[in-house]
């Protein structure tokens, strides 16, 4: 077992040591905008990169060594948590949101489905320390990963020294984030003049710009604006939304607006996860949208969509899948690093 | 020629430990004029008591000026004083520098608060980070009292919020030309026993959080 540690972390110390000076440069298409984030106060390298994927992957961030963040995102399915309404958390406890889908998050200004969160380096905080997620305190894990060989390697490799901080941890964890960026769907590859729509999508994507492109907007299919959608509150859960965070009255049923790429991976829907179908989504902007004082003015009438159109435009919906994202072999669990910790594998409940 | 310049820069760093000058500012936690200790139980209100568990706030932007012209700038902007582990911030001064006032913020900016992750005494591993929401809690205070009709009569003031209208950053001021400048805290100020009863529990930007965050302003004195 030592001999086998010590290979492996000479492995890594190999790897990183050719990686470390290696500046990574965040691409993405042209037709998409420039990212919010600020890279400069975070510079991607390709050691901060491999720490933050072995963190992000890691059950020991959790009090009981149960959950991972991958345990509610997958990368199969696209960093979210197929199937499941609710997201989970240690001792089998039930959350109050969907966990949302993570890809695309340097164009990103405001986190939650709530909007709680101002940055993305503080964002992990959230669902470390909630007790019903993962129940831990962020002293505790960096108290636990100072007393692991591999993440003391992993920061040296990162950082030039073996010091393990509550910045350091949360800042490799974005690098690893801001690096799961979906630009490959067919959509991208029309926009890149690299294939054309079928009749149907174009038809689709027609209705698109009619009907939803002002709060789902191209390319990123979201504006991240904060919108109520006409959604009537479930009484089982209470949430307002904003309205929780800022107490005021005009933020009340508002939720972050979703992208719609990789809808085919992401499901169920909603902030809630009360959609399991698109057309149940659909069926929900034309028939059942509830007038209330903060709804979003575009919903004020209902959308009006035949049958045909329903599919058009879910055929176009569909050209937002971005398996090559979603395959990403980058973006796995990485099998060769986390193995040596001592620690469960991640607990992806499905 | 690297040898000369080597010896100069030793000369001058020698210069420079002959002329500077420290000033350390002491803050100290006061229960009706006594040092409060942490941990000790104190009556309240005739026939309640009252223990106080932590103090932690920060310090931010330490000044010190001269004839209403500003002549330092600490530059270390953050400081986390936590009353049980360290009261103290000690500021290397250039020499013969002279002042009459030292001012400083009680709290956080508001660039603090939304520049992502912080390292030093920002670093969200000491617990004055919201997790739930953005936002550092500038002013904790934890303890409990018979007083309070809570769980384990706890109370608990996590002070914090930089948004309009319930920001809670406060200025602070004071004459002083010492270069050892102790600040008392008359915590009792604080945790008076209609407000313990009314309100024990104050944890997240409001009104109230603001209200808080004045009284403990004012409960800042210069001892002379």
């Amino acid at each position: 077992m030592k001999k086998q540690v010590a290979v492996t972390l000479g492995l890594v110390a190999i790897i990183a040591l050719f990686a470390f000076t290696a500046k990574v440069d965040f691409s993405y298409p042209k037709h998409f905008p420039k990212p919010i984030y600020n890279f400069k106060n975070n510079t991607l390298t390709e050691p901060k990169i491999l720490l933050g994927k072995a963190l992000f992957y890691d059950p020991l961030l959790s009090k009981d060594g149960s959950i991972s963040c991958a345990s509610c995102h997958s990368s199969y399915n696209a960093f979210a948590h197929t199937d499941h309404e609710l997201s989970h958390g240690i001792n089998d406890q039930i959350g109050f949101r969907n966990a949302p889908a993570l890809f695309n998050l340097a164009w990103q200004q405001n986190f939650m489905w709530d909007g709680a969160i101002n940055h993305l380096d503080m964002q992990a905080l959230a669902p470390i320390t909630h007790p019903k997620e993962m129940g831990e305190n962020l002293i505790d894990v960096v108290i636990k990963l100072q007393a692991s060989p591999l993440y003391k390697t992993l920061f040296k490799q990162a950082f030039k020294d073996t010091i393990i901080t509550g910045e350091r941890l949360l800042k490799a964890m974005s690098q690893f984030e801001l690096t799961l960026v979906s630009a490959n769907s067919k959509y991208d590859k029309v926009m890149k003049k690299q294939t054309v729509f079928t009749e149907q999508e174009q038809s689709g994507y027609t209705l698109f710009k009619q009907h939803c492109n002002s709060c789902h907007a191209e390319p990123l299919f979201s504006n991240y604006a904060f919108a109520n959608n006409g959604l009537p509150v479930d009484s089982t859960l209470n949430d307002y939304g904003k309205m929780n965070i800022t107490q005021k009255s005009e933020d009340s049923l508002m939720f972050k607006i979703p992208t719609l790429r990789n809808l085919s991976y992401t499901f169920p829907y909603m902030h809630d996860g009360r959609f399991k179908k698109l057309h149940e989504v659909l069926q929900h902007y034309t028939k059942g949208v509830k007038q209330s004082v903060t709804l979003s003015h575009q919903l004020k009438n209902n959308i009006n969509l035949t049958s045909n159109q329903k599919i058009d435009l879910l055929s176009f919906i569909l050209t937002l899948n971005d398996s090559a994202f979603v395959f990403n072999p980058n973006h796995k669990y990485p099998h060769q690093v986390l193995s040596i910790i001592p620690s469960k594998k991640p607990n992806n409940k499905l | 020629m690297r040898f000369a310049f080597a010896v100069l820069i030793l000369l001058f760093n020698n210069v420079i430990i002959v002329w500077a000058q420290q000033a350390q500012i002491s803050f100290i936690p006061k229960w009706q004029n006594q040092v409060l200790e942490l941990g000790k139980y104190y009556p309240i209100a005739n026939i309640d008591s009252i223990k106080v568990d932590a103090v932690k706030f920060y310090i931010t932007d330490i000044s010190l000026w001269n004839q209403g012209k500003q002549v330092y700038v600490d530059p270390t902007k953050y400081h986390l004083i936590d009353l049980e582990l360290n009261n103290k911030v000690s500021l290397n001064l250039p020499s013969k520098l002279t002042y009459d006032t030292i001012q400083f913020l009680i709290g956080t900016d508001s660039a603090a608060n939304s520049s992502g992750a912080m390292a030093g005494d920002l670093d969200a591993m000491y617990g004055m980070y919201w997790a739930w929401q953005s936002g550092y809690i500038n002013v904790k205070i934890e303890g409990s009292s018979s007083v309070c009709k809570t769980r384990k009569n706890a109370f608990q003031y996590h002070l914090g919020g930089f948004l309009s209208p319930n920001q809670t950053i406060q200025q602070l001021a004071f004459a002083t030309t010492s270069n050892s400048i102790n600040v008392a805290i008359l915590i009792d100020s604080m945790l008076q026993p209609q407000s313990l009863m009314i309100n024990p529990e104050v944890m997240s930007p409001s009104a109230q959080a603001v209200k808080q965050m004045q009284q403990f302003k004012q409960s800042f004195q210069l001892v002379r």
